[in-house]
């Protein structure tokens, strides 16, 4: 995925995931596959820093919101490491990501 | 294809080796019948003098013979005392005729002569000359004692009848061997005659068989060529892109001119490619060598340069991993390249050369430079590292990327070309279409190119805050592009950041629906353009497709977010497409205009 990079931690009990970069229709789906792999039954849950994210859509929103009520389900949780000033953070906030997912300020 | 020519070459050639030895050998075996003819007539000719200088002596020995008798005759006579010629006369009259007899039976027993008459005439000789010893015996015992003599005669009479009969054969069988002899020379010599004949036909023959091996060579190559031509051909224009894309924010022209001469298809190659991060990605190559295998090579110089430029790497960096590919194949390939990268939003333009002409770049104002950097090695040099470097690109200004065939022309230094190319594109550039054709009609007009010419140019809009107007494949890969253009066009309205990055999402939001939901697979297009009034900006977003409402939390959320970040939001449907205007109004810029980012070339 030329547009968003990926790099992971895994862990036993807490994997990380670092994305940089824009997503969109067009990677979101195949972002989603590589988050919820990353985490093992073991795992108090996972840690996503979006710090380096530029853009993010609803199609992105959605992966967070899928790869969240899952982990959820495992009770596992989901942070996510989202700067106060990031322009990224108020459709997150909007989207009603809060419900799901952790947002804590890198 | 070339391995294939090159055997059939060699089978052609075989032939035509074969056809000419053949004509040869034919003219030849003619030529030397008509040779040995020649050869008979010349010993039967032979023949034919022996024969008759025989007859001659022959019939000279004849008459001595005769002589002879005579001599033997008056031998008696003057033995008898009956005539009164004195003896010594008679004597040496004998001898005369006798020496004369003999020289003519040597002269004609030395002529060698075949058949019927040479056979009855070695028989004669010997006779005759018997004849000679006993005529002369006779005679001169006749002039001694004539009685004696006279006892002899009867024996030497009969002797003498019977030498004439044999006389007579022998006159028959000479004149049957001239005859025959005759006949022979008369048919050698026309068999000589239809030998050379024969010998001319079959020479006009192997000719004639060498002009049509050859006609028939000529045609079998002219059509190799024109198939190689023609696949060569076919193969270039899968290679070049039959239209160019629609890029928002920039306007794009190419132009392709063959130099149209014998079997060269020029290994000339552009390309547009719209890189996932909205950055569009220039490229003008040329591949050394005019044949099917250099249009082979543009193919995989062009699909491996697109492989790499699409997962991101920098002009520099794609270079160097083509070249390491291409030296890697190992296929003795050179080419010259150069790779741009177009940063719409930022007007920027990313350059890396391998070997090839710089791009030229005309500024607003008409001026027209060089971008010249650090030459690289041409691809297909090992080891060669490449550089790039970041120029700035003005509004309206005009980006020309060209081969060697714009520049060169025979007779002329290529300095002297670059200079004429630069002053031709050295006025105030209405436009892209309008350079090329220029470029095109002032250098081409009057005389052919030399070698293809490719043109390739970019030009960034002249007014950037302008209304926009963009018609995008519906593909999500359009996206990245439709973000850096509104980003751009909301930047030149003074929009803040947060401003920007809102109506950016909720436009993006508004395709995506469309894209994902308003079309079937098939390929279809959006358009999409905005408007600034005021501090009003309104954003369209059209589909041709069948608006449905959004299924899902997904969509859902979409909307939702065009709807907290647009003041107003409506969807018109009707049966032609769906029609989504958003508005919002922005803040009013906090300061004067901030002067335009300024980095000089």
């Amino acid at each position: 995925v030329s547009l968003a990079q990926l790099r992971t931690k895994p862990d036993a009990t807490l994997p990380h995931a670092w994305i940089t970069g824009e997503i969109d229709l067009s990677n979101a789906a195949r972002l989603a596959g590589e988050l919820s792999a990353l985490v093992p039954n073991t795992a108090l849950g996972l840690v996503v820093d979006l710090s380096g994210v530029t853009y993010l859509d609803s199609s992105g929103i959605s992966v967070l919101f899928a790869v969240g009520s899952r982990l959820r389900d495992r009770g596992q949780y989901l942070r996510l490491l989202v700067p106060e000033t990031a322009l990224i953070r108020r459709p997150l906030t909007i989207a009603g990501i809060s419900t799901i997912a952790e947002l804590v300020p890198a | 294809m070339v391995i294939a020519r090159v055997r059939r070459w060699g089978s052609l050639r075989q032939r035509l080796v074969a056809v000419g030895l053949l004509g040869l050998l034919c003219a030849l075996l003619v030529a030397e019948t008509a040779l040995s003819s020649l050869a008979r007539v010349d010993r039967s000719n032979q023949a034919l003098t022996a024969i008759s200088l025989a007859q001659r002596y022959q019939q000279d020995a004849d008459m001595m013979h005769d002589a002879v008798r005579a001599d033997v005759y008056n031998a008696l006579l003057i033995g008898r005392r009956v005539s009164i010629e004195p003896r010594a006369q008679a004597e040496a009259e004998l001898d005369r005729h006798l020496a004369q007899f003999r020289a003519d039976l040597r002269e004609a027993g030395s002529r060698h002569i075949d058949g019927v008459g040479g056979r009855e005439l070695s028989a004669l000789l010997p006779v005759l000359a018997r004849y000679a010893e006993e005529a002369e015996k006779l005679a001169r015992l006749a002039l001694m004692s004539p009685a004696d003599a006279g006892r002899g005669l009867p024996a030497f009479e009969q002797r003498f009848h019977a030498l004439e009969r044999i006389q007579a054969r022998v006159t028959a069988g000479l004149a049957a061997t001239e005859e025959v002899t005759k006949a022979r020379a008369k048919a050698a010599n026309e068999a000589a005659q239809n030998s050379i004949l024969l010998a001319s036909l079959g020479a006009l023959a192997g000719l004639l068989g060498l002009a049509v091996t050859l006609d028939r060579m000529g045609k079998n190559l002219a059509r190799l060529i024109a198939r190689e031509r023609s696949v060569a051909e076919t193969l270039q224009a899968t290679l070049l892109p039959d239209h160019l894309p629609e890029l928002p924010g920039v306007h794009l022209a190419a132009r392709y001119l063959p130099c149209g001469q014998g079997v060269d298809v020029g290994g000339d190659w552009y390309d547009v490619i719209a890189l996932p991060t909205g950055e569009v990605g220039l490229i003008m190559g040329d591949v050394v060598g005019h044949d099917i295998r250099a249009a082979a090579v543009m193919g995989q110089l062009r699909n491996s340069l697109r492989a790499y430029a699409f997962d991101g790497l920098s002009p520099a960096a794609t270079l160097e991993r083509l070249n390491r590919l291409i030296s890697q194949v190992g296929s003795e390939v050179m080419a010259t390249c150069v790779y741009a990268v177009v940063d719409p939003r930022a007007a920027t333009v990313c350059v890396a050369n391998a070997g090839h002409y710089p791009p030229l770049l005309v500024s607003p104002a008409g001026e027209a430079l060089l971008l010249e950097q650090p030459v690289c090695a041409p691809i297909g040099v090992s080891d060669a590292t490449y550089t790039e470097k970041l120029y700035h690109l003005d509004p309206g200004a005009v980006l020309l990327l060209f081969t060697d065939g714009l520049v060169e022309q025979r007779g002329e230094p290529v300095a002297a070309g670059l200079d004429r190319v630069l002053a031709c594109a050295r006025t105030q550039p209405a436009g892209v279409e309008d350079l090329c054709d220029r470029l095109l009609a002032t250098f081409f007009t009057t005389r052919a190119p030399a070698d293809d010419v490719a043109l390739l140019a970019l030009q960034l809009p002249t007014d950037r805050s302008a209304d926009l107007r963009l018609t995008l494949p519906a593909s999500p890969t359009q996206l990245a592009a439709l973000r850096r253009t509104i980003g751009r066009w909301l930047d030149d309205a003074c929009a803040t950041p947060q401003e920007n990055y809102e109506l950016t999402v909720a436009c993006c939001e508004a395709a995506s629906n469309a894209i994902e939901h308003a079309y079937g697979p098939s390929a279809a297009s959006i358009e999409v353009s905005t408007a600034l009034r005021d501090r009003e900006v309104e954003i369209t977003v059209v589909d041709c497709g069948r608006w449905r409402p959004p299924r899902g939390q997904h969509r859902g959320r979409g909307l939702s977010l065009i709807e907290a970040f647009t003041d107003t939001m409506d969807v018109t449907s009707t049966t032609d497409g769906t029609t989504l205007s958003m508005r919002r109004t922005l803040t009013e810029p906090a300061t004067a205009l901030p002067p335009p980012p300024v980095r000089s070339p």
